[in-house]
């Protein structure tokens, strides 16, 4: 698909609930978050041409920005960074006030704890992904599928009871 | 644990303050395993075309006796040659891994596929070019003119009692062995380290 680059960053804008939620899945860190928000948009842009619009431009973008956060690897010792975020690309670092919010950042956390193939299951599962097309967009079986999110959610639950938080 | 609340929860989290660039010239460079990659074979393939021509030029600065001066140009012509070649397979990886696919098993046995058959075309060429170097430098040392009478020639014919050819020829598999051991890690340090957090990232996927 050819893509204006602000025809693209419009459309980015729609969806951008998905770069937000992958990266809040994959990483604690805000900086880490950041570096992926920056690489997921880098590879849809790379990538924009390969979609073919036989999908949703949502349904692509999932794809890619999984296989971003999958194959992304934060630093392994973050040095002094100079480098400034531009204003508009800083992400909040979010503080928690209510009951919803604490839930989610329990969540958070206990999804932190996950391998990459296990957060990349469980967020697709949360998002309403059938197994077929979780076991499609990873290249897994729908049997591997199947057995891997059982296990990944028993193991959720596990580390939230752990932590000694249950909703 | 109910999953569909937290989805609601995830739908509802505020995004206000997350803004997404106005122009994408404001990103950094890719941090991804496959650029990082990239980027240091680029920068690989220019030091090694300067190399060739500084090498290549090196008799034509320093006077040479006729034969190792041309000793020095055959094997430099064949270590060119082979380090073309490694290049040019660079060169194809490049082309091949610009840009993420759509299915995450197929990328990642994609990028490791591609890097694993670089790499092994890289330290063989590497080696095998390296294994002529010694001749080379030897050449270098003992057949220029301004370093006195051409002990390059008797040393290339073989003039020489053979307690001196054995210790020749020890030196040589010794150099041969540390040239072999240096090109695997600096390879490993270069490419292996991110074939294997991807081949990490693989084992997860088993059952």
């Amino acid at each position: 698909m050819e893509l204006t680059e602000q025809e693209f960053l419009n459309k980015l804008t729609i969806h951008k609930g998905i770069i937000h939620k992958v990266s809040r899945i994959y990483f604690e860190d805000a900086n880490d978050r950041e570096d992926l928000v920056q690489e997921i948009i880098l590879q849809l842009w790379k990538s924009v041409k390969s979609f073919n619009g036989k999908s949703q431009f949502s349904s692509w973008m999932y794809r890619v920005a999984l296989n971003t956060a999958i194959v992304f690897f934060k630093k392994e010792k973050r040095k002094p960074d100079n480098y400034k975020m531009p204003e508009h690309v800083q992400l909040a670092q979010e503080e928690y006030s209510d009951e919803k919010e604490q839930q989610l950042k329990v969540f958070y956390k206990a999804v932190h704890e996950l391998n990459k193939i296990e957060k990349a299951l469980i967020f697709q599962f949360i998002e309403g992904f059938s197994g077929e097309e979780i076991a499609k967009n990873l290249g897994m079986s729908p049997v591997n599928v199947r057995v891997k999110l059982n296990r990944t959610k028993k193991k959720l639950k596990e580390i939230i009871k752990t932590q000694s938080h249950g909703f | 644990m109910d999953f569909d609340k937290i989805k609601e929860l995830m739908d509802d989290e505020n995004q206000d303050d997350f803004q997404l660039p106005s122009s994408l010239e404001d990103l950094k460079e890719s941090q991804m395993p496959i650029a990082k990659i990239r980027k240091t074979m680029k920068g690989e393939i220019a030091i090694q075309l300067t190399g060739i021509v500084i090498f290549f030029a090196f008799p034509a600065i320093v006077k040479m006796y006729e034969l190792p001066r041309a000793v020095y140009l055959i094997l430099m012509f064949v270590t060119s040659l082979m380090t073309l070649g490694y290049l040019a397979k660079m060169v194809w990886f490049l082309r091949r891994t610009s840009n993420i696919g759509q299915q995450t098993k197929e990328t990642i046995l994609r990028f490791i596929h591609d890097i694993k058959l670089t790499m092994e075309v890289y330290k063989t060429g590497i080696i095998a070019g390296s294994l002529l170097l010694p001749i080379s430098v030897a050449a270098i040392f003992m057949g220029v003119e301004r370093h006195g009478p051409d002990r390059f020639s008797e040393w290339f014919l073989l003039q020489m009692p053979t307690a001196t050819l054995l210790l020749v020829i020890f030196g040589y598999l010794i150099s041969c062995v540390f040239i072999y051991y240096i090109t695997v890690k600096w390879a490993d340090q270069l490419y292996g380290v991110h074939v294997r957090k991807l081949e990490e990232i693989l084992k997860q996927m088993e059952v």
